[in-house]
């Protein structure tokens, strides 16, 4: 297969990324935030803004105008002082998905990028379905025309449209597509990255976009079964789908060994370099169904509920 | 190891190089589009393998291709190994005991040195390892079966002595041939190839090149014996002059093998006493002398002797015998009819000495164990019963029990053919017997029976030989045809009675070493003593037919068979007696030059002190490992 014949497949129309049976499933989960987030509007998330919700928080006095109905009548009895109580306001989340869409997604068996895009638009709408905002931002060369953070179930088709016409195309560069993205979109809540962080500048550096004060950062690594253990046999010339670069092997035995180390190794530094920055590393493959991935494999890791 | 053909090799050493050029023309990649090759590039990093030599190294495929290619160029040189020294070898000792062997070689002779060597070699047989021993002159004799026991073997040579005769390597190698096989076939379980055999040959090389059949044995030469002077008798005839009677004339010849000019003398002795000496001057080297002699002391035992006054390293070849019989003549019977012309014609016969018997005197005769007549002439009569033993020659009349006596007749019988090749027909034409002879009988072939004369019916004149009886037959009365007065007529009765009866009397006879003696007498004859020259008695039995027979001649010199006719078993009648000499007479055993390359089944073999290595090819060895090689090539081709 070339790159050409590849980028021909990626941009032909993609299946429904979910369909009917799967919503369905994933009514009832809902995203999971081990952090206080902020969000615009009273939602179902806990925010370290005080406000008014069921879960109590503290305490502050009483002045002119507040709502009655939050005076502690106890504490005035003890003290003779008017106390108001403070709830953690629930705010909405907002869910900021990164999706690599560069040429080296649309590879793989079943194709890399279009198993992000269903585990994107799995998360999109599990999160529209809990009231939470989701912004959707491919990338490959450079951050692409983002979908801005939606919120409403409304929205959800609009959402997967705007997935299911998701463009594979150019060089992975996640550094600068990662650094436009923190700058003028990042915001706070969860933020996750899909990518098979196969950047020949490297990911370390582009991963620190992602985390940071407010946000709680994932970073899904996704890779297809002829990356992790490829069936080669011979001499081989293997061209990088992205920039056309070769590199010649004759495949041995030992060869093959050596490559399992070398992605064995790879998933360890992206593991690494993720947990120095407070990210949360999920590995996949595509063999995995996504349905697993998502309704077994993330909720067992604390992603969703 | 040694290489069979390492030149022939060197051609196909360029093939290595080949391959490794072919191998870089041919690594047309398979071209892949992968999703990154990010990961790939890392794992080449890491194992560098862009630089040549680790390409070589990472490179099974060509390197079991240059193993095998190289393998199969080894095989080609065909590797040998010198196996000497490998376990489970049979070695047949095949040692000379011939004529020649009895030379001097230094202190001994070359049979003591051929033992000597033999020794050594079995001594230095590996343990595990057997051997036989054959020796051979004329004839081969397996002096021991394959045994692994040395001591066996070392005495088995310790015994051999000389047979003065020639030597042929035919019977040895037969002989050797058979012993291998038949210990292969008795060794069941046990594996024993070919080349696990070696004949070793002992000799000083004097016999005739053998070229070799059935069983493939490898054999080796140890040459035994130095070059060394000889000179000797290699030939000696005599026969009695017929027309001076008591005249005997002696041919003898001597030759010179050595390299310098002999001279000596030449003896001749009759019954012990010399009756004729000469001097042989300066026969130059190679050359021979030859002398006739005459002497009149008539019939008895002939020796030869010569007198080297040079050098002389074998003894055997200075003497010969000859038995010459007394001059008798032929005796003939007549029996039957009056035939004037028959009897005139026989009685012109030189040697011939006729007697008329009546026909019923013959067997009466014949069964009292008289000397028999040489020959038995019958005409227009034949016996009731054939007898044996004595030729016949019938005219007129069929003898009894070959053709039957009612046989056809034919009159006036057209002339077909006759054999011209048959010494009884010898310078004769039976063309003015064409429609002449008035009345014949027809004599159909039969076995035994060869037709001489033939007419459209069937024979007119015929050979019979059956069970001891042989004879000639004519089958039509001689005064019935116009062919007494032709001149094939005397012929014909001077041929028939020469090839009907032996001349064995009137020349000399002798044997060569370990041929059989025969020597006939009278049937009545139970035993008859047979004295040896080597002093030795033996008391022999004559078979039915009255034949002595003896085989054990190895010794030269006369052998003297003696009986007494048992009827006359009276102490006053001498005993009867014939001398038989057996003689050496081979001028390849007389010279002593030794032969340095043995021809044995097509092979130039060197002659060698030291055994010889027998080299064992490896090629097919070499050439299963190239096979292996390949396969695994293979396999590791189409490994996924």
């Amino acid at each position: 297969m070339t790159a050409s014949s590849s980028r021909a497949n990626s941009s032909a129309i993609r299946p429904p990324l979910l369909d009917e049976d799967f919503l369905a499933r994933i009514e009832r989960l809902s995203l999971v935030s081990r952090r206080t987030v902020s969000g615009r509007v009273r939602g179902e998330r806990r925010s370290r803004r005080r406000g008014f919700s069921n879960e109590f928080a503290d305490y502050r006095d009483y002045v002119a105008g507040d709502d009655l109905r939050y005076l502690d009548w106890n504490i005035y009895g003890r003290l003779e002082r008017l106390f108001v109580k403070l709830f953690h306001e629930e705010e909405d989340l907002t869910l900021s998905i990164l999706i690599d869409a560069s040429d080296s997604m649309a590879h793989g068996e079943p194709e890399k990028l279009t198993y992000a895009l269903r585990v994107a638009a799995a998360l999109a709408a599990i999160a529209i379905t809990s009231g939470d905002r989701v912004g959707l931002f491919p990338f490959h060369t450079e951050l692409l025309p983002p979908l801005a953070p939606q919120r409403g179930r409304h929205n959800l088709p609009r959402i997967l449209r705007y997935l299911q016409d998701v463009p594979a195309g150019g060089e992975t560069r996640l550094e600068p597509s990662l650094r436009t993205f923190s700058s003028a979109f990042r915001r706070r809540g969860m933020v996750v990255l899909i990518s098979d962080l196969l950047d020949p500048v490297g990911f370390d550096a582009a991963l620190r976009h992602i985390g940071g004060r407010g946000v709680e950062p994932f970073v899904i690594h996704v890779l297809s079964p002829d990356e992790i253990a490829p069936a080669l046999t011979g001499d081989l010339r293997l061209v990088d789908c992205e920039n056309g670069s070769a590199v010649e092997i004759s495949v041995t035995r030992g060869l093959l060994s050596a490559y399992q180390r070398t992605v064995d190794g790879f998933r360890e530094a992206v593991r690494q370099s993720a947990s120095r920055r407070g990210i949360v590393p999920l590995f996949t493959s595509t063999a995995v169904p996504f349905d697993q991935l998502v309704l077994s494999y993330l909720r067992t890791r604390g992603v969703l509920k | 190891m040694t290489w069979g053909n390492w030149l022939g090799a060197l051609w196909f050493l360029p093939v290595l190089p080949a391959i490794v050029v072919l191998y870089f023309l041919r690594l047309k990649r398979r071209e892949i589009v992968v999703s990154s090759s990010l990961l790939w590039s890392r794992v080449l990093e890491e194992r560098r393998v862009n630089s040549p030599f680790q390409r070589f190294r990472n490179s099974l495929l060509l390197i079991l291709q240059l193993l095998a290619a190289a393998v199969l160029i080894a095989a080609l040189a065909r590797p040998e190994i010198a196996s000497t020294p490998a376990a489970n070898r049979t070695h047949v000792l095949l040692i000379d005991v011939s004529a020649s062997m009895a030379a001097r070689a230094g202190d001994a002779t070359r049979l003591a040195e051929a033992k000597r060597l033999a020794g050594h070699y079995i001594d230095a047989l590996p343990a595990g390892e057997r051997g036989a021993v054959i020796s051979f002159a004329r004839r081969a004799k397996a002096v021991t079966p394959v045994t692994d026991d040395r001591g066996v073997l070392a005495r088995a040579v310790a015994s051999l002595e000389v047979i003065p005769g020639s030597s042929q390597i035919d019977d040895a190698m037969g002989l050797a041939q058979a012993l291998v096989q038949n210990y292969l076939a008795l060794s069941v379980g046990e594996e024993l190839g070919v080349g696990e055999a070696v004949a070793v040959v002992f000799s000083d090389g004097g016999f005739p090149a053998w070229p070799g059949e059935g069983f493939p044995l490898p054999a080796n030469y140890i040459q035994v014996g130095e070059a060394a002077s000889n000179s000797g008798v290699v030939a000696l005839a005599a026969r009695l002059d017929f027309e001076r009677p008591g005249t005997l004339q002696i041919y003898t010849e001597v030759r010179n093998f050595s390299t310098q000019p002999a001279a000596g003398f030449v003896s001749i002795l009759q019954d012990g006493l010399e009756v004729k000496a000469a001097r042989a001057d300066a026969i130059e080297a190679g050359g021979k002398w030859s002398r006739s002699f005459e002497t009149d002391a008539g019939a008895g035992l002939i020796e030869v002797r010569w007198q080297p006054e040079s050098d002389d390293a074998l003894e055997l070849d200075n003497r010969a015998w000859l038995a010459v019989g007394a001059q008798q003549g032929i005796k003939v019977w007549r029996i039957g009819a009056d035939n004037f012309l028959l009897d005139g014609a026989l009685a012109v016969l030189p040697n011939v000495e006729v007697t008329r018997v009546a026909a019923a005197d013959v067997a009466p005769f014949l069964l009292d164990g008289r000397a028999p007549p040489d020959l038995l002439v019958w005409n227009r009569v034949a016996p009731a019963e054939l007898p044996r033993d004595v030729p016949q020659l019938y005219f007129g009349a069929l003898p009894p029990g070959v053709w039957s006596q009612e046989a056809a007749t034919i009159r006036f019988p057209p002339i077909v053919s006759w054999n011209r090749g048959h010494p009884v027909n010898r310078y004769l034409t039976f063309g003015a017997l064409d429609q002449s002879i008035e009345e014949a009988r027809v004599l159909k072939p039969a076995p035994g029976v060869e037709l001489l004369l033939e007419t459209s019916e069937g024979g007119l004149i015929a050979t019979y030989s059956a069970a001891g009886q042989r004879g000639i037959v004519v089958s039509f009365d001689t005064l019935q045809s116009n062919w007494p007065v032709q001149l094939s007529f005397p012929l014909f009765l001077y041929n028939a009675v020469a090839y009907l009866t032996t001349a064995e009397g009137a020349t000399g006879m002798s044997l060569r070493c370990e041929e059989l003696l025969t020597v006939r007498v009278p049937r009545t004859v139970k035993t008859c003593e047979l004295h040896r020259p080597d002093g030795r008695r033996d008391v022999v039995e004559p078979d039915a037919t009255g034949t002595v027979r003896y085989a054990d001649t190895n010794a030269l010199g006369p052998y003297l068979v003696s009986w007494r006719p048992a009827v006359a078993a009276s102490p006053d009648i001498a005993d009867e007696q014939e001398v038989i000499p057996v003689n050496l007479l081979a001028a390849r055993e007389s010279d002593l030059t030794p032969v340095t390359r043995l021809e044995i089944a097509g092979q130039q073999i060197s002659s060698s002190q030291q055994p010889r290595p027998v080299s064992r090819e490896y090629w097919p060895w070499v050439l299963a490992l190239a096979l292996l090689v390949v396969c695994v090539e293979w396999n590791f081709y189409h490994r996924p």
